[in-house]
């Protein structure tokens, strides 16, 4: 499950979120923390961003929380399962607010549990601040080979 | 005959089409920026073609244009990844509104690379009339 130990970014070689999860880094979300099984990712709001209602696009909050979550299982997979294709598998997502250009939003992902070749998650995001509660999601992921370890 | 979607639509590449059939559809080539870290399609960019998809499905009903404001707010979204896509594919999304009610309306939709189903989503949306 989760750990308590935080790695230093720069010391794991990561040189942008974009060089980690190519679209990820498209949209401009930036990796602050990851740990096994646990992630945070922030993205400050632009144009760019925006459905045809002036609104952020949901498909942003689907982005931001997918990536949190794929970020957090990256060190929970096994050195023999390195080269398996794996990816998401199923997604239900809440949104609860409005989010508006400009605004900065907080993702972070957690694992659950890994059972098999899957593992179990969750996400959120949040508005940088006052914390508001923007989204929240379950995700099953598809991550390797094997039994339950 | 393209016509214009939202803005993150167009950051992302795709283009609102239609083929003759009822109703507007989505195509989308992938590219390598769409990808995860695994080298295929981000879960992110499916959920938000089916998004854009199911938002089109309900403004057509209201008679709206693909970039006109409308009514219709996500408040849940369900999205089964059923195959992955890698950079080359061409993708297709398209919705349809299962009802629409004064304040809330339902919607699903899918993706497909040729006749291979990729993704499947169901909606709901807060209607807000003014």
């Amino acid at each position: 499950m989760l750990c308590n130990m935080t790695e230093n970014l720069s010391q794991l070689g990561i040189k942008g979120e974009a060089a980690r999860s190519p679209f990820s880094g498209f949209i401009g979300n930036v990796l602050e923390e990851r740990r096994p099984g646990y992630s945070r990712l922030s993205l400050k709001i632009e144009a760019r961003h925006l459905d045809s209602s002036g609104r952020l696009h949901p498909g942003v909050l689907a982005t931001m929380m997918d990536s949190a979550l794929g970020a957090a299982l990256r060190d929970v997979r096994r050195k023999d399962e390195e080269g398996i294709p794996g990816g998401t598998v199923a997604m239900d997502m809440m949104v609860l607010q409005v989010v508006r250009e400009g605004e900065e939003l907080v993702a972070e992902g957690r694992l659950l549990r890994r059972h098999g070749a899957l593992a179990f998650g969750e996400a959120e995001v949040k508005k940088r601040g006052d914390g508001t509660l923007v989204a929240c999601a379950y995700f099953v992921f598809a991550i390797g080979r094997g039994s339950p370890r | 005959m393209t016509e214009k979607g939202s803005a993150f639509l167009d950051l992302m590449g795709g283009e609102v089409f239609r083929d003759g059939s009822q109703g507007v559809k989505i195509r989308l080539t992938i590219e390598p920026h769409h990808t995860n870290p695994r080298g295929v399609m981000h879960g992110g960019v499916v959920a938000s073609l089916l998004d854009e998809a199911a938002a089109l499905a309900i403004k057509e009903l209201l008679g709206l244009r693909p970039q006109d404001s409308g009514p219709h707010l996500l408040v849940e979204m369900n999205v089964s990844f059923l195959a992955a896509a890698r950079p080359g594919d061409t993708l297709e999304a398209e919705a349809s509104v299962l009802r629409m009610g004064r304040r809330v309306a339902f919607a699903e939709a899918q993706v497909h690379r040729g006749k291979t189903l990729i993704a499947k989503g169901r909606f709901t949306f807060v209607m807000q009339h003014d």
